[in-house]
């Protein structure tokens, strides 16, 4: 069964039964949305139990699960050789997570996007649209593949926050829209170089004559080919270049005299190429994820988007710039992501004190949680930079856990703005008196952001911590004293949170305008079926950590391994 | 006796190898008889008929040539290989398109352009098989002068805009005749193949005459492509000229100047191509950042043209037998992208002229046109999955692979330079959906979409996202031609 295909494409089949439906079927195309993401989700929720542990992915082609693979395209350039690209789709350790909170979140951000109302039918097709690139992006394991999912992110998103924004959408849809392909520029500039620089080895063998066919392809095949290959008897017609992204982890698939080749004595700039296409994928990716400073599209898309792309936008979006890193700048380049982890951290620390800085200095409460994204998404970049199983592993459950928290918090924010159409913290008081479950679920969302024990985002922030602790003594790239100050990130992060359930919430009620005490009424039938699934997951996750860490261990481990290995 | 008799049987052989462009020369006068006696307006059909069905003519004896590569005709004043038959193909399918934009195009249709269309051709043809430098100057000239009067002829306020492209196509023509006399003065020869071989041996003062005299050859068939430093009549003629005319000078004239300077490259060595990478990335600047304050999409179109000249001249550069796939690619996507380009603009005005003002709102009053103007403005920047993404990602890949191997900085520069160019190029193509969904109209008039028009834009979009997924069925249709 292609369940995979079937997971990525099942939203896009219905793009044109929802555009041939007659104008005023909205909730037919409502509830159409609804059971298209809510199949999604049964699907991913099979593949999360049928996913097998012990098979580690990441390195090996063959220890990737739920594989589709299948020839795509086959130029044949003359002498520029032959460029491959394959259909190849799979999970692994390192997505699996993603894959569940991706349907999980789109799943509630259809419910989310039955307050709106115009222009349903343009909207819903671009939610799928949009469903189909997260998918895509995270399943793909061939580098075009997964450009073309990347890319076809950001279309979609510029016409949700362009259509259906705020008041000032045009200019953060726009901003949205150039930051991303600037980014995504840096990432084309790679893929260029790698596709140019890694072979295929199968179907070179069968190009080279030494297998018959891609199946037959036995290992002594191979050994013989990587001989030719290292001492230069393949003409450049017979090679087959690929975008495989597995095998662009392989230092052996790299033609010697290539650009991108580990043996190239070619220097750029006086700087080894290797180490510059890394951080071109460093930029490209920082960007999506986003780091200080290439965040400032962040909190302009956030506060101008409908809840339930903020939804989306914070709850996978952000996550595809952290899973790139790992896979591709971390699985291709471990050596060079090794050389600049000192960076990594280092800008990761920043996003997290100046993002919850911010935090702490925002009025408006989506501009406010926008910030702490950016401040949470720095303990990504932590943790990945220690390059210890507990600070990858923690780096991912961090991208998971908060694909739930922010999802929370940002829908959150719509319960007010939907009922008072004014976001401005100063504008609230006492609102605990007025809506008691509201606050509730409010708290539970802090504390759950802030990091408190029991749930998911404290076991995170306690993997990061420990495995960049430990980084210093056991392999020396991350200093301990960068680990102390993003621990005061810990104590901003409690104060703005406080601060604001302090303000918005305690106290004698108060709100600005009259007009809205008939509006601010407690949470609808439809509001709890959005946040407590979430803040069940958040418990969850906080209590059996195993429930989601078994699932990526021996991925992080292999690629952890992978990492220090090349680092000696 | 015995050279006359054998230069004639020579000719005379030769002759058959020229059935297409015989027609298109058959075409011309037919057209002219016909516009003489028959009302234009009338005859609308016939005309068009006529051409169509002739052109597909041509189009046949093109493809009848391919066993016959190689040759040298006509005493070597013409050399047929694959890649002009190629080229001709290309330049024959711009002529047809163009041809069908002429049935619902605003401006009333007249005859006069057809043909001076249908002559173009006909000198382009002849330009890309030349073998000899004084072919190469009767050709051009054929193409530019014909091109100077369709300007003029299109609509009634290009006369403007028609005598500038006179001016710098008089300028252009005569530097390039100054180099070619400089190479006759050192040669004594205009054929290709005598040239090259006087080139092995030219004496040391001689070779800097030689470079300065292809440099400005150069500069000639730059004009004919739309690049720096010969790119400034393009906006003008651009915003002035009927739709259709547009449409042919963005895609024809470039293939046939592309050709025509590969073919020189190719006989008298790649020289100067640092200084042709530098055009290059100027060309791509100069297109892309005037292009962010256009407020006429055929004025901005112009911009585009000279910005996707650039990127033919990095596909040049690049170019070695190896990398010719990918010019061959980028050529036939960048054709039909700027037909749907064009397509899409001549739909637009029947809303009035098209401009950022006229179009806002379209996209909600008709799915169709707002989706092929996001698919087109999408394939413009390059982004996937057009085939615009594919085009300019095989031109980068090959000039990566160019650079690898030289690895000199400049071509770094120069590839990194073009990349994040497309960030500053989507700045400006996303206007037109940007316009198309984001603004609304104040005026309440109807716009409606002909059959025929909506038609083509499905075939359009088909075309543009086709050649991203299945980019192995348009190499396999160009191979034919190997």
């Amino acid at each position: 069964m292609s369940l995979l295909s079937i997971l990525i494409f099942l939203p896009l089949f219905f793009i044109p039964v929802v555009l041939a439906l007659p104008d005023g079927k909205n909730q037919v195309i409502k509830w159409l949305s609804l059971a298209v993401t809510g199949l999604q989700l049964v699907i991913a929720t099979c593949i999360w139990f049928g996913f097998d542990t012990t098979l580690d992915g990441v390195l090996s082609t063959t220890t990737f699960q739920f594989v589709e693979k299948g020839d795509w395209i086959h130029l044949s350039l003359g002498g520029l050789g032959v460029l491959s690209a394959d259909y190849f789709i799979g999970v692994d350790g390192l997505n699996i997570t993603m894959v569940l909170l991706s349907a999980i979140v789109m799943f509630i951000a259809t419910i989310s996007s039955w307050s709106i109302n115009e222009k349903v039918k343009g909207y819903f097709a671009l939610l799928l649209l949009l469903n189909t690139a997260v998918f895509g992006c995270f399943l793909s394991l061939d580098f075009l593949l997964f450009f073309l999912f990347f890319e076809f992110m950001l279309l979609p998103m510029y016409f949700l926050i362009g259509i259906w924004g705020g008041p000032r959408r045009e200019y953060a849809s726009i901003k949205f829209f150039l930051y991303t392909l600037f980014g995504s520029v840096f990432i084309l500039l790679v893929m260029i170089g790698l596709s140019n620089s890694v072979i295929d080895p199968y179907k070179t063998a069968v190009e080279v004559g030494l297998a018959s066919s891609v199946e037959s392809a036995t290992v002594g095949n191979l050994e013989v080919l990587y001989h030719m290959l290292a001492t230069d008897q393949i003409a450049g017609a017979k090679m087959v270049h690929t975008f495989n992204m597995v095998y662009m982890t392989d230092v052996r698939n790299f033609i010697p005299d290539s650009l991108l080749g580990s043996e190239t004595a070619i220097l750029l700039f006086n700087h080894s190429p290797r180490l510059i296409a890394f951080l071109a994928l460093f930029i490209g990716f920082a960007i999506k994820l986003p780091a200080v400073p290439v965040h400032t599209w962040l909190p302009d898309a956030h506060v101008e988007a409908p809840t339930p792309i903020s939804v989306i936008l914070a709850g996978v979006l952000l996550k595809v710039g952290g899973y790139g890193l790992i896979r591709i700048g971390f699985g291709i380049f471990p050596a060079s992501a090794a050389e600049l982890a000192w960076w990594i951290a280092l800008v990761g620390v920043i996003s997290i004190i100046y993002g919850a800085y911010n935090a702490l200095a925002m009025k408006d409460l989506k501009k406010m949680i926008a910030y702490s994204s950016v401040s949470h998404m720095g303990f990504v970049l932590l943790g990945l930079a220690s390059f210890t199983v507990e600070g990858v592993s923690g780096a991912i459950y961090q991208m998971f856990s908060h694909g739930f928290i922010s999802a929370l918090l940002f829908l959150i924010v719509g319960v007010v703005y939907d009922r008072s159409h004014d976001r401005l913290i100063e504008n609230y008081r006492g609102l605990a008196s007025k809506m008691p479950y509201y606050t509730a679920v409010v708290m539970i969302g802090f504390f759950a952001s802030l990091g408190l024990p029991g749930f998911s985002g404290f076991i995170a922030e306690v993997l990061v911590f420990l495995g960049s602790f430990s980084s210093e003594s056991l392999n020396g790239l991350v200093p301990r004293w960068m680990v102390m100050v993003s621990a005061l990130g810990l104590i901003i992060t409690a104060a703005y949170y406080l601060w604001t359930l302090q303000r918005m919430f305690f106290g004698v009620y108060w709100v600005k305008k009259k007009e809205w005490d008939t509006e601010l009424k407690d949470l609808t039938r439809r509001e709890y079926l959005m946040l407590v699934p979430l803040v069940v997951f958040t418990l969850l996750f906080g209590i059996f950590p195993g429930l989601a860490l078994d699932k990526m261990s021996s991925s992080v481990n292999i690629l952890v391994d992978f990492i220090n290995t090349s680092i000696r | 006796m015995g050279f006359l008799s054998s230069s004639l049987d020579n000719i005379i052989s030769s002759a058959a190898y020229l059935s297409s462009e015989f027609v298109l020369g058959g075409l011309v006068l037919f057209l002219l008889l016909l516009s003489i006696i028959a009302d234009t307006n009338k005859y609308k059909w016939v005309f068009i008929g006529c051409t169509l069905l002739s052109l597909i003519l041509s189009l046949v004896y093109v493809l009848d040539q391919k066993e016959v590569i190689d040759q040298n005709l006509f005493l070597g004043l013409l050399n047929i290989n694959h890649y002009v038959l190629f080229f001709k193909v290309l330049i024959l399918l711009s002529g047809s398109l163009t041809t069908l934009l002429f049935i619902k195009d605003k401006a009333p249709f007249d005859a006069e352009p057809l043909i001076f269309m249908v002559a173009i051709m006909l000198g382009l043809n002849i330009l890309i098989s030349s073998a000899d430098l004084l072919m190469t100057y009767v050709s051009i000239e054929l193409v530019s002068l014909t091109s100077y009067a369709m300007v003029y002829r299109s609509t009634s306020k290009s006369a403007e805009a028609a005598l500038k492209y006179l001016l710098f196509g008089a300028v252009a023509s005569a530097i390039m005749l100054y180099g070619m006399s400089l190479i006759y003065g050192v040669a004594h020869s205009f054929d290709y193949e005598t040239l090259s071989q006087a080139f092995e041996s030219v004496s040391h003062a001689n070779y800097h005459i030689l470079i300065l005299a292809i440099i400005t050859i150069m500069l000639g068939f730059l004009f004919k492509i739309g690049s720096f430093p010969m790119h400034l009549w393009i906006p003008d003629v651009y915003e002035s000229a009927s739709t259709p005319v547009v449409a042919f000078y963005s895609t024809a004239p470039k293939i046939g100047g592309t050709l025509a300077l590969v073919n020189l490259c190719n006989q008298l060595g790649w020289i100067g191509m640092d200084v042709l990478a530098v055009f290059a990335i100027i060309t791509i600047l100069f297109g892309n950042f005037p292009a962010l304050w256009q407020s006429n999409l055929k004025r901005l179109m112009g911009y585009s043209s000279i910005a996707h000249a650039g990127i033919i001249l990095m596909a040049l550069v690049a170019f070695d037998s190896n990398h010719f796939e990918s010019l061959k690619l980028f050529l036939f996507i960048y054709v039909f992208m700027n037909f749907s380009a064009f397509l899409l603009i001549q739909v637009c005005e029947t809303n009035g002229e098209a401009t950022f003002e006229n179009i806002k709102g379209l996209g909600k009053q008709s799915t169709i046109v707002g989706v092929v103007a996001i698919v087109i403005a999408m394939s413009l920047t390059g982004l996937p999955p057009t085939g615009g993404f594919m085009a300019k990602f095989l031109v980068f890949s090959g000039f990566w692979n160019m650079a690898n191997t030289l690895n000199q900085p400049l071509f770094w520069v120069v590839l990194s330079v073009a990349l994040v160019n497309t960030v500053i190029a989507l700045f400006y193509y996303i206007k037109i959906p940007y316009y198309m969904y984001f603004k609304t109209s104040e005026k309440n008039s109807e716009f409606n979409v002909s059959d025929g028009h909506k038609i083509f834009l499905a075939l359009s979009l088909i075309l543009l996202v086709g050649s991203f997924i299945k980019i192995d069925w348009l190499l396999e249709l160009i191979s034919i031609f190997n």
